[in-house]
């Protein structure tokens, strides 16, 4: 009978020196990467910030005029990843920036290269388990590489987006569009209206500059992505009204929240039985 | 450049599990071996009931990161001779994700973090039970490229989840049943 490990190819000797010089920097510095781990962990489960606040900041053509544009500086800060810009790029495609990487400090072994793998993920994790929201994270300049900044590219995935930012006025209001055509987009306020949908002008010009940035409205009238949507947002039960959930600020969860995927669960054991 | 250590901390470690798509199916607490595990420049090692054992760097293909409760653990995915096996590490959650960044540098991996394959998926799922199957909806909702929705759309099939034209099977239709059932629960709480 043979144990798991020794499947494993067995070795007489270490190809190395334990107690080298080198090794106390170098433990020092995966030390230090333990800290930001777990800062990193900390931050985000003991931070909670209202979904309003990523629809302004999604909506907003200067991220600096966005209470989280404003806040995700600090909370790279806190996370240890050094002070970041946040810049928009594009619909939905932002870059974090910094000239101050702290991450690239934990790598003295290596020379020249792309290696803040920790930031990435942790933009990553930071958008999809405070928002639920999911995004591509790409570094595209590191210091280490020779780069006067660490840049990372996030691109957010409509689909995640629209699912956690669209609420019950969105549902009626693409209702009303699913079932009139509306020539003149003069008229979309008072048609809205008489189907006892009361919205200040600016709230309902907003609401539909997200639908045409996400392609549910061609104009002012539904798209075929719109009402396939739409069916999506009839089918959910949730009320959620983004409105009423207004947190202006950031604040700090009273619990210990409890990390449970069911989503993702019940995926695995789908998959697995 | 002579082999340099970089880190050393305990953990209890699963070798050589067939490569295949679930390895996290195979944790049993019987498996686990407890030892010491060594980063260095040029290899994994691990020091386990009197005996070394070593993985090359430059065999490493992929590394991710997983909680299979109690244990938070990486998994890590390699070549040997002409096939691929797992190897999974557990130790604290700290430790293991410092040490999968610390790989994922060494063997030249660029920062680059995206939705787990499962998740589009289940995305891709849901998209075609609401209805969305024109092929720019699907790229424009999911962001991703036409050969990735190939690639999910084969997932899905082999898994049993849609047939030969995507259409969802009896299964495919249980399961994103039971898919939006939870996130209308998630998004009530």
């Amino acid at each position: 009978m043979y144990t798991d490990g020794e499947k494993m190819e067995i070795i007489e000797e270490f190809g190395f020196e334990e107690d080298s010089i080198d090794f106390s920097d170098a433990m020092e510095a995966f030390g230090k990467s333990i800290l930001i781990e777990s800062k990193i962990n900390y931050t985000i489960e003991h931070t909670s910030i209202s979904r309003n606040m990523l629809w302004d900041f999604i909506m907003a053509s200067d991220t600096s005029m966005a209470p989280l544009g404003n806040e995700i500086p600090k909370i790279m800060d806190q996370m240890g990843l050094g002070t970041h810009k946040v810049k928009r790029k594009d619909s939905l495609m932002y870059e974090f920036s910094t000239s101050e990487c702290n991450v690239c400090d934990l790598y003295p072994e290596v020379k020249e290269g792309f290696v803040c793998h920790i930031t990435a993920e942790a933009i990553h994790r930071f958008f999809r388990e405070i928002f639920g929201v999911m995004t591509e994270v790409e570094e595209t300049s590191c210091v280490k590489n020779g780069d006067g900044y660490c840049k990372f590219q996030v691109r957010f995935q409509p689909y995640s987006i629209i699912f956690n930012l669209m609420d019950s006025v969105d549902r009626e209001i693409l209702q009303v569009l699913s079932s009139t055509f509306i020539e003149d987009c003069d008229t979309l306020s008072s048609i809205v209206s008489k189907a006892d949908i009361f919205l200040e002008p600016s709230d309902l010009n907003e609401r539909m500059i997200f639908y045409s940035t996400f392609h549910l409205v061609e104009g002012c009238n539904i798209s075929g992505s719109g009402r396939q949507f739409l069916r999506m947002l009839q089918s959910n039960d949730s009320n959620q009204n983004r409105r009423d959930a207004y947190e202006p600020k950031m604040e700090q969860k009273q619990e210990e929240p409890v990390k449970k995927d069911v989503f993702g669960d019940a995926f695995e054991d789908a998959f697995n039985h | 450049m002579s082999e340099k250590l970089i880190a050393k901390f305990a953990a209890s470690f699963i070798f050589k599990i067939p490569y295949g798509p679930n390895p996290v199916s195979v944790i049993s607490d019987k498996r686990w071996i407890d030892g010491i595990v060594y980063l260095t420049t040029e290899n994994l090692y691990f020091s386990f009931s009197d005996k070394k054992s070593r993985l090359s760097l430059s065999k490493i293909i992929d590394v991710k990161n997983s909680y299979v409760p109690p244990r938070h653990i990486i998994i890590i995915s390699y070549s040997v001779s002409d096939r691929r096996e797992h190897l999974i590490i557990s130790s604290t959650r700290e430790s293991v994700g410092s040490l999968k960044h610390r790989i994922l540098v060494l063997t030249g991996k660029k920062a680059n973090v995206k939705e787990a394959p499962g998740e589009l998926e289940k995305k891709l799922l849901m998209l075609i039970y609401i209805g969305v199957e024109d092929i720019p909806s699907i790229k424009f909702f999911l962001n991703i490229e036409g050969n990735k929705v190939s690639e999910v759309f084969h997932m899905l099939k082999e898994k049993g989840y849609t047939d030969d034209i995507g259409k969802l099977t009896y299964e495919g239709t249980s399961l994103a049943r039971k898919l939006k059932e939870l996130e209308s629960a998630e998004s009530v709480h």
